[in-house]
């Protein structure tokens, strides 16, 4: 059985090489047998690492612990449902998750550019290129076919920490957004290569969109593990490893905004073939971060070789992708130049620099530490107060061009008409930013994202009523103008749901960070405390065994005032194989706020000690992922009618029937 | 001639976590866990009625003043893919009233998963192999320990014991797998369920004398077919690729 | 001026900016990281926030009220004590590599704000008190 992964391993690796040797003659000669073989070359490898996930995936549920991988990271008492986690559980397994997803979305995108031939060979050029360099890692650094000579008895286990259901879809979720990223470079190349026609732009949205929203997901969803199990009470910490996430997210973001532009004035080529570049650079950049350590290696923390591969295929990557971008500038060269600077292309020009500004500040306080080393000589650390104080500003910003570029005109807008456009959710957020500080609201973050946050909705609605009232001019009842303009603009109305969900994100991250109270107590049993409104009694400490684990739990009762709201029991709970405690956390969550509590002891005498935290609005940020999760299903539904509803008019100077090349 | 060795201490603070398990009748034990129930009954009868017998013609060979004699070390090799599990299994008889005894035994370098099934307590992992008590009931008392040892094709296993034995036997299993053991000799091979187990003895051995036992025919998992195959399948590709583009550098 | 300059200009005012705040952003939130070796033949840091990576000594944890209330760090050569009051990573226990970042009080006692503990295949975990 190992040897039928390491065989579908190392074949894969010579169809690779087969494949891009076919299709860099397909390119040059423009002969089709060798772009057909080139797209077979694709296939094949791509059922390759079906077959080598299949063999893993067999072994790892019938514990075949002669594979060195089944031995690391599964033991006899894992559960089904953990084994099949398992395989992402280690290295070599989440290097051939991402292969296995490398490989079904090459067969996808194969199918998309059936209306496109001529993209055919860069793009299985590039996907050949990546699987190859994944498979080669595979196969030569990071097997997960190796054999023990002699199989354990039982094997190690996978870590408790791992044995959580957002633990579990975590990195799938992120690696169907990393992996995703390989597309967009590919048509970005195809694109550079053959131009950049309208079909371009479809699937290079449609695909990006696809990259993104996994991406999004897989940041909430580990978020979300860190608020659950690893009990410090946030959600992020500003770790390279969650920023390796979170960049290739922003310039992402960023393209799926200024590719608008290009479809309808045909502006901003450079600005999107590069966003994709760099999209996927940071997506590889992330992979590398996270699968290697090097940011977190210091001393005795080992980090291995698999960095330095990373870095030169990262290297080999930007070096040719930059240089075929400079040699085919001149196809950029098209469509006109920026018309004014109150319009919406300019806006969608500022929302590029922000994103990427964001991004670039991101990069800089997450290698910053590997710079200075290299020039001083001191290892340095980059907490969390470097990233908030850089983002606050941007984030402000973006809030702003959020609530204004719905308002904006293309080509040019009449600043009369804008002004009258905005007055209403500008009125709007400034009254309430007054309401919230008359609140109490102080902290000047909180009140800034509030009341933007009000302004961008307000804009929104603006929106929407203007394109009710066109329709209605129609004739149409109220209701049925709402439905048909959400159902005929999906696009744009999914775009604007993507920022509500956004609204909700921010609000809750605001909120939790700046209000957030927290209190660490010892109570003797029978004793109460209160944090934030609640009033926590502790009555008893209780400690049992189950097979493997020793657990040590305490219950505590909840109240508002008189009314009871429930128990909750923290615990500790002691992993016998691998010698290993983990906090359990008790969390209590209200669309007002959370309460959390962490167990940190228990003396002999029952004296338990409590840290309790009170987060105002993090459901939100979980309703916000969901929403967001929504708003681009609506955008992805394929338009099956070309009819658009007139875009509301604000006196544009240009005549409405100009449209892009 | 039983001696008993000075416990060498270690340095590190607690034993290694090996597995215990639960104890059978020897030299059945031994046996069951290399060759299963069936045959481990034939092999038993057969070997207990050689003991008796050698045990009644042999001179007493216990140490005057301890009081100890080991009778009978079996050995049951079973080779797996690549290693071998080696189970041993001795009989210790004592005179005198019933005693601790502290031992250390060492095993042949690189034997890993040492197990204890039976008459070693609190055993210690130390540097050539691993000490712990035996407790010696007036009698005969049943010690049964295995180990694994990664392996080639062919190995040759050197077994150094603390004690004297009378008699040592040694039991293969595998298909293709010869043994045979230095300065002994052959028995009777025995056959049970088609599969045919050498088996050789070699009597009087001295406490610190060397016994070498040396296996052929081992199984051995060929590692050779993926790479093979992966370049098979690059020698048809090139080959074909190569094809194409003489063919298309023909085209006018 | 054309859109486009006066676009540049309030880019370049932008990115000025940022380029302020991102520099004072940095130069506070930098945190050293050594080993304690390290950290004690560095007299000109002594008092600054510190990240001390290395190994709990086996038999420093101290215990109060039923949680730990302290221990050690060490690593080849040198141990310096730790005061920490909070709950700990998951993954903490002594002989294990683990971070700490705080500031070194006047009894030569690091005062922790941040334990932080390393997964085996390199997630990382961390609490603070």
């Amino acid at each position: 059985m190992a040897d039928l992964g390491s065989f579908a391993l190392l074949a894969g690796l010579v169809v690779c090489v087969y494949g891009v040797v076919a299709a860099v003659i397909g390119i040059r000669t423009r002969e089709r047998r060798f772009v057909e073989t080139s797209l077979r070359a694709v296939r094949a490898w791509a059922a390759l690492m079906v077959l080598a996930s299949g063999t893993l995936m067999f072994a790892l549920v019938t514990r075949h612990f002669r594979l060195e991988f089944v031995a690391a990271v599964t033991s006899r008492d894992l559960p089904l449902v953990y084994t099949v986690a398992a395989f992402w559980g280690g290295h070599a397994g989440s290097l051939l998750l991402w292969a296995l997803i490398l490989g079904l979305y090459g067969i996808v995108i194969l199918r998309g550019l059936r209306s496109s031939p001529q993209m055919y060979a860069p793009v299985a050029l590039v996907l050949l290129v990546t699987a190859g360099f994944f498979t080669w890692l595979l196969a030569f650094t990071s097997n997960p076919f190796t054999v023990m000579q002699i199989p354990p008895p039982d094997g190690r286990g996978l870590n408790p920490l791992l044995k959580n259901p957002w633990m579990s879809i975590h990195p799938p979720t992120l690696y169907l957004g990393f992996v995703g990223m390989t597309v967009p470079f590919a048509l970005a190349v195809a694109g550079v290569l053959t131009g950049l026609t309208a079909e371009w732009i479809k699937l290079a949205r449609r695909w990006m969109m696809i990259a993104w929203i996994f991406l999004t997901l897989g940041l909430l969803f580990g978020a979300k593990w860190s608020y659950v199990v690893l009990g410090w009470g946030g959600y992020w910490a500003w770790d390279p490893v969650e920023n390796a996430a979170l960049m290739p997210w922003l310039t992402s973001t960023a393209f799926l905004h200024s590719i608008q532009v290009q479809e309808r004035r045909g502006l901003l080529g450079a600005w999107n073939v590069s966003l994709m570049i760099i999209s996927f650079v940071l997506a590889i950049f992330g992979t590398f971060l996270t699968r290697s350590g090097v940011m977190s290696s210091v001393h005795a923390f080992a980090d291995s070789s698999i960095g330095v591969y990373f870095l030169i295929f990262l290297g080999l990557v930007l070096a040719s992708s930059g240089w075929l971008l400079l040699a085919r500038w001149d196809r950029f060269r098209q469509g006109g130049s920026l018309d004014a600077l109150l319009s919406r292309e300019s806006a969608f020009l500022l929302n590029n620099l922000v994103l990427v500004a964001a991004a670039f500040v991101i990069f800089t306080g997450t290698v910053f530490p590997i710079i200075a080393e290299a020039f001083t000589g001191d290892r340095i650390n980059v907490g969390p107060p470097y990233f908030n104080q850089v983002m606050a500003p941007l984030v402000i910003l973006l809030l702003v061009l959020m609530g204004t570029a719905p308002l904006l005109a293309w080509r040019k807008a009449d600043a009369q008409s804008f002004g009258r456009a905005v007055s209403a959710p500008a009125a709007v957020a400034i009254l309430a930013g007054l309401g919230f500080a008359a609140l109490g609201v102080r902290s000047p973050g909180a009140l800034a994202v509030l009341a933007l946050g009000l302004f961008v909705a307000g804009a929104v609605a603006v929106e929407l009523l203007h394109g009710v009232r066109i329709l209605r001019t129609h004739g149409e009842p109220a209701a049925v103008a709402v439905g048909r303009l959400l159902l005929n603009n999906r696009r744009r109305y999914g775009g604007y749901v993507v920022h509500l969900g956004i609204l909700l994100i921010l609000t809750g991250v605001t909120m939790s960070s700046a209000y957030a109270t927290q209190v660490q107590v010892t109570l003797r049993p029978g004793e109460q405390t209160s944090l934030g409104g609640y009033t926590l009694r502790y009555h008893d400490a209780q400690a049992w065994r189950l097979p493997g684990l020793q657990i040590t739990s305490t219950t505590v009762s909840v109240s508002t005032g008189p009314r009871p709201l429930g128990l909750l029991r923290p615990q500790h709970v002691y992993h016998e194989v691998q010698d290993q405690a983990t906090s359990e956390i008790a969390l209590r969550s209200t669309w007002w706020n959370d309460l959390y509590l962490v167990l940190v002891g228990v003396s002999p005498d029952r004296r338990a000690t409590f840290r309790i935290i009170v987060n105002p609005l993090v459901t939100w940020i979980w309703f916000g992922g969901g929403v967001i999760l929504t708003g681009t299903l609506i955008a992805l539904v394929p338009a099956t009618r070309r009819r658009d509803v007139p875009e509301v008019r604000r006196d544009v100077a240009v005549p409405a029937g100009a449209k892009a090349q | 001639m039983w001696r008993c060795p000075p416990v060498r201490r270690r340095n590190d603070p607690g034993p290694a976590p090996w597995h215990r398990r639960r104890a059978v009748p020897l030299p059945a034990l031994a046996a069951v866990l290399a060759f299963g129930r069936h045959l481990t009954v034939t092999i038993v009868r057969f070997l207990l009625g050689i003991v008796s017998v050698l045990c009644a013609v042999t001179p007493a060979w216990a140490d005057q003043h301890t009081g100890i004699r080991v009778g009978l070390l079996l050995m049951a090799i079973d080779a797996q893919p690549d290693h071998v599990r080696i189970s041993e299994a001795l009989r210790v008889t004592n005179a005198g009233d019933p005693r601790r005894v502290s031992v250390e035994i060492s095993l042949p370098p690189r034997a890993q998963y040492v197990t204890f099934h039976r008459g070693v307590v609190s055993p210690v992992q130390t540097e050539h192999g691993f000490g712990g008590t035996i407790p010696l009931r007036r009698g005969i008392t049943e010690v049964a320990y295995s180990y694994a040892i990664p392996t080639g094709s062919r190995e040759a296993i050197v077994r150094v014991l603390p004690f004297d034995v009378e008699r040592m036997e040694v039991v293969g299993r595998g298909a293709q797998v010869r043994l045979a053991v230095v300065a002994g000799r052959e028995l009777t091979s025995v056959i049970v369920g088609g599969e045919v187990l050498p088996r050789w003895e070699i009597r009087g051995v001295r406490a610190g004398q060397p016994v070498v036992v040396e296996l052929v025919g081992l199984p051995v998992t060929s590692r050779w077919w993926p790479s093979g195959a992966a370049g098979g399948l690059a020698v048809i590709l090139a080959l074909g690729l190569l094809k194409g583009v003489t063919s298309a550098s023909q085209k006018p | 001026m054309s859109p486009a300059r006066r676009l540049a200009i309030g880019i370049t005012v932008l990115a000025i900016a940022m380029g302020i705040i991102a520099y004072n952003g940095i130069r506070s939130a930098t945190v050293y990281y050594l080993t304690p070796t390290e950290f004690t033949r560095r007299p000109d840091i002594q008092t600054a926030r510190v990240r001390l990576a290395g190994t709990v000594s086996p038999g420093s944890v101290r215990r109060a009220n039923g949680h730990v209330a302290g221990f050690t760090i060490g690593d080849e050569t040198t141990s310096i004590a730790v005061r920490y009051d909070g709950p700990l990573p998951d993954l903490f226990a002594e002989g294990r590599e683990v971070l700490v970042e705080g500031r070194l009080d006047s009894d030569g006692v690091m005062n922790a704000t941040q334990v932080i503990t390393t997964h085996p295949t390199g997630y990382k975990e961390k609490s603070k008190p």
